[in-house]
């Protein structure tokens, strides 16, 4: 490497710093190897070389360095810099490097001064620095907006600032009275959005900012009619605000009112139909199918050539009122909650039967699912399927008394359907017409049997000693693509007396759940199985699952049976036990049809859930005076007039925890909710993860009601802490001073860390849990099974739902 | 407050995080990852000292012992005005932030711990800024009983992705099991589990995320994908075949490594020996096993306990590289290690807790040389043949 002219003189001094760090050392240089006669000569005089000597900052104020060097050097002597310029930095931290920086110029003017660079016995040497002062390099302008959307430009004087825009409720973005208090809530927000998806800010960062100019950016999914504030600042990875904050307030359009029109786009690839929907006005409420135009030429005639009274009646009525029968909506209402679309419509997904005409349509409609516009629609026609040359073997191998192994070997990779159906289904059947029976009847379902290549594919679920087919045959797109149906004939093995069949039990506890394993001893026997308290007996078992049926199934055996009963060997999860809590399985066998006991009930052997291990978290909470809601409006704080129909007061809250915590929650429930007997900390873990993960929240309160704030964490093992409660009553009386608060929001340079909620209501009770035993598998071979499996694909969410909250409401019953 | 997450910028976000960073595009100036010069820069008897042009400043390692005697070898690369490159290294200074002292030997090394923020100076230019860690604790590697063998057996590596919620993983949990009981196969692969399907999930990591990205993966899974390349499903039997159609007889690299705890602070030394000239690039991975996490669709009790989960990828964390550090060439018959030094995080059980180490072939694209689980406060030696 090349030698230092300016390390030679003044190496001295620098083997005294070299010495304290070990590290690499100069070379020394010997001085007897000197030139005499040099000696002798009176040195050059030192000399300061500058790469430059104009410095011009950034008004942001980047650090620009500047090499220099020293001519002749001087032993023991060093540069010095003379700045007085309070707004500069110049670092020496790099030898032979200079380093200017400024922090940002927010004066208003260009920022100049010297700086003056010495070197014993050389000429000093000026330095020119300046610094243009800040002008804000982000400018935001909104070009559009619809009722929907808002579409903006971003101009932005560095290529390379990054920067971040938000949305915001015009009221929201007014609370905040500075940038660095609505930057400060952004940063809490960022950091949260962050947290739940296991980033670091700058990880969140890098992620959503964007850097330099852009045009036409939209943000969608707005609500019309609102008020809203679009505002952006730039902001580094580290969450450093670099920019003044920019808004721009502008109003959603209100919805259109007129007819509205579509348009569609539709691609298919391999039978499946990709398509979107874009409707002349967004924000303007719409309902969208897909029907066959078969179905819909004869909808059609049935309600006197009108397509929008035969969507009306066909597709949506008939099914708000299928639904409403199974109780799964309260009314049209619901359906439209569900149903409707008000934007682009761009993720249309539908598979295809081969050589079928298409139609699309949209149209608008109303809260009460009632179409009031004129139908928009898109026609398409899927492609021809080639016939296939697939040679199919079919064999059934295994059979047992609910079971049997269909194994086919084929000669191509094309698709076809193994299919096994009750013998008297397809009796007196043509080939033929025993494909169209199935693939019409079991249409929902068809796809879970169709396979390619060889196969050995096990049947479960099975009558025993019954007559049954099982079918095969190329399907592809809705249409049999093989000339010919194999077809194989055979008897499920006899049950044995279902009085003699014993069960074997496996029982694998954890803390709150078990995993269990069912082995019958007669595989042709359907049985029904759970986890009791272990103090159940079998007329407790007995009486439960009557209870079920009679009130989660509402007496339907039949749908009972299809969810609730096994065959041949089980084996699952149980979920939702208690900690600590002794349980057994309790095993008995019914008939299938009537839901008559045929056994006694089995138990396995008790086993005990473990020990839950809790969290070692504790909470700091600080709360106490609160303000009423009626004082501060009359105090001139407005914003907060919304509120008064929610709660009485603002309460304050702060928390902070001690231990290794990687979230916390924290609510305040209405009630006394203090009686952990009553009230145990399970009920309350699952809501409560909907609750505050804030350090500092104002909660809505009610005067003259117990209410209760309940809060809870988990350390980074996933344990969760005991459940922290404290019941607390507010009255009018007992309100502080509204002033204080209002002081409280408006301290200087105060960190906001405010969010406003409303106390929760009531506590749901949904959240206690029966332990549910197990999934129902998708295997369906049973006629009536199949029959009932597609009301229950509609029925299983909400009846779930219904199981876990009357299971709440029985809950000591159940468990306890 | 209510707030609306900025919808939009989900388009903004897609340039910035999706697929693999290619480490050669990366910047130098970015102090990130280099992927170091190209040795055909170096004409020793290049005179250089009239050329003009951005320098460059390069580290062989990142990360060195603090023992005086272990170095980094650091190079100077001058770009000139048409675009070609020149060795440098003995025309310039070469200083660390806090030293008056220019170095006096391109062998950076030292018997202090801590980071040095190296830069160079060439007349007037400043170079981009490297830091290179001293380390303590080094652990030594284990001794090569056969120098001259270069025939090592060749690991592939399956990368499970899944997750607890993901009713559909058992499936394949199944599969890897029997394949693990499997004489044929059990001995060809290493396995890791990457748990990206769901953030609820205990052995989720944002490493696992990082790779799940890299590869592209769609919401299909479970997925297993061999060697950081081929995707696959769960079909047992294009499985087997996948893993003999990608199995070697011999490997063109062996692996050897020592590693060391201290608190949370883990030392790994790591060498790597070729067979044929190439060069490498070294992942090392912090995998943890017997993570408790319930899996949904379990048809089984071990099903709720997780092991090989991936947790962390040295290196990875800003540059989403999921290749490994730079190692450089290996000339064939010669090894070449290198340091990694990082912390555990509290939040992974220690004791449960090793290594994957990873050698990639970087000529131009990247291939799984070789991969080997380590223990930490272990070693693992070269795996002859």
């Amino acid at each position: 490497m090349k030698a230092s002219r300016f390390i030679l003189a003044a190496a001295a001094a620098l083997w005294t710093l070299a010495a304290c760090n070990q590290v690499e050392e100069p070379k020394q240089e010997d001085p007897e190897k000197e030139d005499p006669k040099q000696e002798q000569e009176k040195p050059e005089a030192p000399q300061i070389q500058l790469a430059k000597t104009e410095v011009v900052l950034l008004s942001d104020g980047t650090a620009v360095e500047v090499a220099y060097m020293i001519d002749n050097p001087v032993e023991g002597q060093k540069l010095s810099v003379t700045n007085e310029a309070e707004w500069l930095t110049v670092g020496t931290n790099k030898a032979r490097v200079l380093t200017f920086s400024a922090g940002v110029n927010e004066t208003g003017e260009v920022r100049e001064t010297q700086v003056v660079l010495s070197y014993e016995g050389a000429e000093d040497v000026t330095v020119e620095v300046s610094q243009e002062f800040f002008v804000s390099p982000l400018k935001v302008s909104v070009s559009g907006v619809t009722a929907t959307s808002v579409t903006f430009s971003i101009v932005t004087s560095d290529p390379e600032l990054t920067w971040i825009p938000m949305v915001t409720y015009k009221e929201s973005f007014e609370y905040f009275e500075t940038d660095d208090e609505l930057f400060q809530n952004d940063l809490e927000y960022f950091d949260y959005l962050a947290d739940i998806q296991d980033m670091t800010r700058a990880e969140f960062l890098e992620m959503m900012t964007a850097a330099g100019s852009m045009e036409n950016v939209t943000f969608d999914g707005l609500q019309p009619s609102v008020n809203y504030v679009l505002y952006a600042y730039g902001v580094t990875t580290e969450g450093r605000r670099t920019t003044d904050i920019v808004s721009a307030p502008f109003t959603t359009d209100d919805p259109y009112e007129g007819d509205i029109t579509f348009t569609f786009t539709a691609e298919e690839n391999d039978y499946i139909l990709d398509y979107t929907i874009t409707p002349s006005h967004t924000g303007v409420p719409y309902y969208y199918g897909i029907e066959a135009w078969d179905t819909l030429e004869q909808w059609k005639v049935k309600h006197g050539g009108s397509l929008r009274d035969a969507i009306q009646a066909e597709e949506i009525d008939s099914a708000v009122n299928e639904l409403l029968d199974l109780g799964m909506i309260s009314g049209p209402e619901d359906y439209y909650l569900i149903y409707n679309e008000s934007d682009v419509m761009d993720w249309g997904y539908f598979e295809l039967k081969a050589d079928t005409k298409y139609v699309i349509y949209a149209v608008k409609w109303d809260e009460q699912c009632r179409l009031t516009g004129p139908v928009s629609t898109y026609e398409h026609t899927s492609q021809p399927v080639s016939q296939s040359d697939n040679q199919l073997t079919l064999a059934v191998e295994n059979i047992t008394q609910s079971s049997a192994d269909a194994v086919v070997t084929v000669t191509t990779d094309d698709p076809y359907v193994v299919m096994p159906v009750r013998k008297s289904e397809i009796e007196g059947m043509s080939d033929e017409e025993a494909v169209v029976y199935v693939t019409t009847k079991y249409d929902y379902i068809v796809s879970e049997y169709t396979f390619t290549g060889n196969i050995s594919k096990n049947f479960s679920r099975m009558r025993p000693d019954t007559e049954y087919t099982i079918l095969a045959f190329g399907y592809k797109a809705g249409v049999m693509t093989t000339s010919e149906l194999d077809k194989a004939d055979f008897v499920t093995l006899p049950a044995g007396n279902p009085a003699d069949c014993t069960f074997e039990f496996k029982c694998d506890p954890d803390v709150d759940f078990a995993f269990i394993e069912v082995t019958p001893s007669d595989k042709g026997q359907f049985y029904h199985w759970l986890v009791y308290p272990s103090n159940y007996t079998a007329q407790d078992v007995k009486d439960y699952i009557n209870l079920t049926i009679e009130y989660y199934y509402e007496g339907d055996v039949a749908t009972f049976s299809s969810w609730e009963l096994s065959l041949g060997d089980d084996s699952a999860n149980a979920w939702d036990l208690y900690p600590a809590t002794e349980y057994k399985v309790g095993a008995v066998v019914m008939d299938y049809d009537t839901g008559e006991f045929l056994s006694d009930v089995s138990f396995s052997e008790p086993f005990t859930t473990l020990e839950k291990v809790y969290a070692d978290i504790t909470f700091n909470f600080e709360y106490g005076p609160y303000y009423d809601l009626g004082e501060l409006v009359k105090a001139g704080q407005e914003q907060y007039a919304p509120l008064i129909s929610e709660g009485n007061a603002l309460m304050p809250i702060k928390l902070t925890v001690d231990g290794k915590c990687s979230a916390f929650y924290f609510d305040i429930y209405q009630n006394d909710l203090m009686d952990e007997e009553t009230y145990p900390d399970e009920l309350f873990y699952a809501g409560l993860e909907y609750g505050c993960t804030y350090n500092s929240s104002i909660f809505v309160v009610k005067y003259d009601t117990p209410m209760t704030l309940v809060a809870m964490a988990y350390d980074y093992d996933g344990n969760v802490t005991k459940l922290y409660r404290d019941v607390l009553f507010f009255t009018q009386d007992g309100a502080s001073p509204v002033k204080e608060f209002i002081d409280s929001q408006k301290k200087p340079g105060k960190s906001v860390e405010v969010k406003s909620a409303p106390a929760s209501a009531e506590l749901k009770v949904a959240s206690k849990k029966l332990p549910e035993n197990r999934l129902s598998q998708p295997q369906v071979q049973d006629k009536h099974e199949q029959a009932m499996e597609k009301v229950n694909a509609l029925r299983r969410e909400k009846l779930q739902e219904d199981l876990k909250a009357a299971a709440a409401r029985k809950a000591k019953f159940i468990a306890r | 407050m209510k707030k609306l997450i900025f919808l939009a910028l989900a388009a903004l976000m897609m340039n910035a995080c999706q697929g693999t960073v290619d480490p050669d595009q990366e910047n130098p100036k970015d102090n990130t990852e280099q992927e170091g010069p190209n040795d055909d820069n170096k004409d020793p008897n290049e005179d250089t000292s009239d050329l003009e042009g951005a320098i460059t400043l390069y580290a062989e390692r990142e990360v060195i012992k603090a023992d005086g005697a272990y170095s980094s070898k650091l190079s100077v690369i001058l770009l000139d005005r048409h675009g070609e490159e020149h060795d440098v290294t003995e025309d310039v200074e070469i200083y660390y932030e806090g030293s008056d002292a220019p170095l006096t030997s391109s062998d950076f090394k030292t018997d202090k711990e801590g980071e040095y923020v190296l830069y160079a100076m060439r007349g007037f230019d400043i170079s981009n800024s490297v830091t290179v860690k001293a380390v303590n604790g080094v652990p030594e590697l284990p001794e090569d009983q056969d120098a001259a063998n270069t025939a090592f057996a060749h690991r592939m590596l399956l990368l499970q992705h899944t997750g607890n919620e993901c009713p559909n993983c058992p499936r394949l949990m199944d599969v890897l099991k029997r394949l693990s009981e499997n004489e044929t196969y059990k001995d060809l692969y290493y396995h890791v589990a990457s748990h990206s399907y769901n953030e609820s999930d205990a052995a989720y990591s944002s490493a696992a995320q990082t790779l799940s990205k890299a590869m592209n993966l769609t919401r299909n899974y479970p997925m297993l994908t061999y060697n950081l390349t081929t995707e696959d499903g769960f079909n047992e039997d294009e499985i087997k075949e996948t893993i003999l159609s990608l199995s070697k007889d011999k490997a063109e690299a062996g692996i050897a490594a020592s590693s060391a705890l201290d608190g949370d602070k883990v030392r790994v030394n790591i060498s790597i020996k070729s067979a044929v000239d190439s060069k490498y690039r070294v992942a090392v991975w912090v995998l943890e096993d017997n993570i408790h996490s319930p899996q949904s669709g379990a048809n089984a009790s071990w099903q709720n306990m997780h092991s090989n989960c991936l947790r962390y990828m040295y290196g990875a964390e800003k540059t989403e590289c999921i290749y490994g550090k730079t190692l450089g060439l290996v000339k064939a018959g010669e090894s070449k290690d290198m340091i990694a030094a990082f912390d555990l995080d509290p939040k992974w059980v220690q004791e449960n807790c090793k290594l994957m180490i990873v050698a990639v072939s970087a000529n131009g694209d990247y291939s799984l040389a070789n991969c080997t689980y380590c223990p930490i406060e272990g070693s693992v030696s070269y795996d002859y043949l």
